[in-house]
């Protein structure tokens, strides 16, 4: 294995390594929210801590291999990309966190919506996340299409959901302190979607040296 | 874009040894084509036949076309003294004449015939501006051009080969004796150059022939594998060979 070829397979381990500690804190923040229980808050926001320290340490060594190295074609497209889909993850992480932050918020308010839709939607956005990262790892072109594909759904999703609990407050304006904390985490779900499919579109790009992005799926 | 050379079924052979096989490239003109690959691909034979500099090699043979202008390079009407004047050679080590710096550019000039001292003025002023050495040189053109430095001395070359209005310049690993400020004033110039011959060059750099060609030909044991825009070559080539290369893995 050449230097180059090591230094790229650090940043996927480091990357891979990240994006594990972002989808449990996707779905620790989701326990919070559906199961009303805080105790898993310290663990999410120590958690955030090491994302951020990798987002660094990735950013670092993403610079360090192009100054060092100037890799080409498919190389050059894997460390751009890496780190790219590095600042993706980290902004996931953050996502993970204002969840969990409005969760606990949550907490001192009666409950607004019966928990079905929400986590049918925030479940899907977390798989957007593990399979953007798999087609990453793997170089499934297919795999990162369906992703992008997805997102559509969890647009649909967030329309339907965030129109329910506007119309719920519209009823009943005693529930608007708790549900536009609510609104505000079922935002956090439909960004970590948008963000998964950049992820999708990046991992596509490295495979195929085609830009996919804003639409333009082939 | 209108080609400056057509090489067709190109074979060169060393005795037996075939060194360049069926290689067929068109190259623009006015843009800069880099040739690379690892040693002994045939890059610097394949630039060679474009001036049948090969034809001093005892033993060589050559089958296929190079068509410069409509002109078939190896007709054997072809008048080689012209054939060298169209199409220009910039070698690896620069060989100044040990000569001035004004004898060096008038040589030729004066081999072609020309004694008007105010157009050999003219020339040699013109021919070292193009290769962007006169501001350096301009007072003592009458010293030595072997007290210059590398990299002069390599403008120098390139200044020498352009005062005979050529129409092609062939660049051999041009820098690699240049240290890197001397290597950035070439390619510098290689870029203003393109506007008026068209450059073709051969690099063991890949960064170099990333920064100076317009298009690139990856060659490999003789043959041509890929050739297209320098920029498909470096960020998307077609070809896993050439991917390979670019990125290290191999040469």
């Amino acid at each position: 294995m050449t230097e180059l070829e090591e230094r790229i397979d650090n940043i996927r381990h480091a990357l891979v390594n990240m994006a594990s500690m972002v989808e449990t804190n996707i779905n620790n923040s989701l326990k919070c929210l559906t199961e009303r229980n805080k105790s898993l808050s310290d663990e999410i926001f120590t958690q955030e801590l090491e994302v951020n320290k990798l987002d660094n340490e990735i950013d670092t060594q993403g610079i360090e291999t192009l100054a060092l190295f100037q890799p080409v074609s498919e190389d050059l497209r894997y460390v751009v990309m890496a780190m790219k889909i590095n600042k993706d993850l980290e902004r996931i992480g953050d996502h993970a966190v204002g969840i969990t932050r409005k969760a606990v918020e949550l907490l001192e308010f009666p409950t607004v919506i019966e928990y079905v839709e929400l986590p049918k939607m925030a479940f899907s956005a977390s798989k957007m996340v593990s399979d953007s990262i798999k087609s990453f790892i793997s170089g499934n072109k297919q795999l990162a299409i369906d992703v992008c594909e997805r997102d559509r759904e969890i647009d649909k999703s967030y329309i339907k959901i965030s129109e329910e609990i506007i119309s719920l407050m519209k009823n009943d304006s005693s529930i608007i302190d708790g549900a536009k904390f609510l609104l505000l985490i079922l935002k956090d779900i439909e960004r970590i979607g948008d963000l998964a499919t950049n992820i999708a579109e990046d991992s596509y790009y490295i495979q195929t040296g085609t830009i996919i992005r804003h639409g333009n799926l082939i | 874009m209108s080609k400056a050379i057509n090489i067709r079924n190109l074979s060169l052979y060393y005795g037996k040894a075939k060194a360049l096989k069926e290689v067929t490239l068109d190259i623009e003109a006015n843009k800069s084509t880099a040739f690379i690959g690892p040693s002994g691909c045939g890059k610097s034979t394949l630039l060679r036949c474009l001036n049948r500099l090969n034809d001093l090699i005892e033993g060589v043979k050559i089958e296929g076309e190079i068509t410069i202008s409509g002109t078939n390079i190896y007709d054997p009407s072809i008048d080689l003294t012209n054939l060298r004047r169209n199409v220009g050679m910039v070698f690896q080590k620069s060989n100044p004449f040990p000569l001035s710096i004004y004898e060096n550019i008038a040589y030729g000039l004066k081999i072609a015939g020309i004694k008007d001292k105010s157009k050999l003025d003219h020339v040699v002023e013109k021919s070292l501006k193009g290769a962007a050495l006169w501001d350096e040189v301009k007072d003592r053109l009458n010293e030595s051009a072997y007290g210059l430095s590398g990299g002069q001395q390599q403008r120098l070359c390139i200044a020498r080969a352009i005062a005979v209005e050529p129409t092609i310049l062939l660049m051999d690993e041009p820098c690699s004796a240049l240290d890197p400020i001397a290597t950035a004033k070439v390619e510098e110039l290689i870029k203003e150059l393109k506007k008026d011959y068209t450059i073709v060059i051969v690099t063991h750099n890949m960064q170099q022939a990333s920064r100076v060609s317009d298009y690139t030909a990856f060659m490999f044991l003789g043959e041509l594998i890929e050739f297209d825009e320098t920029k498909t070559i470096f960020m998307n080539p077609s070809i896993q060979q050439t991917n390979d290369y670019i990125s290290g893995r191999f040469g």
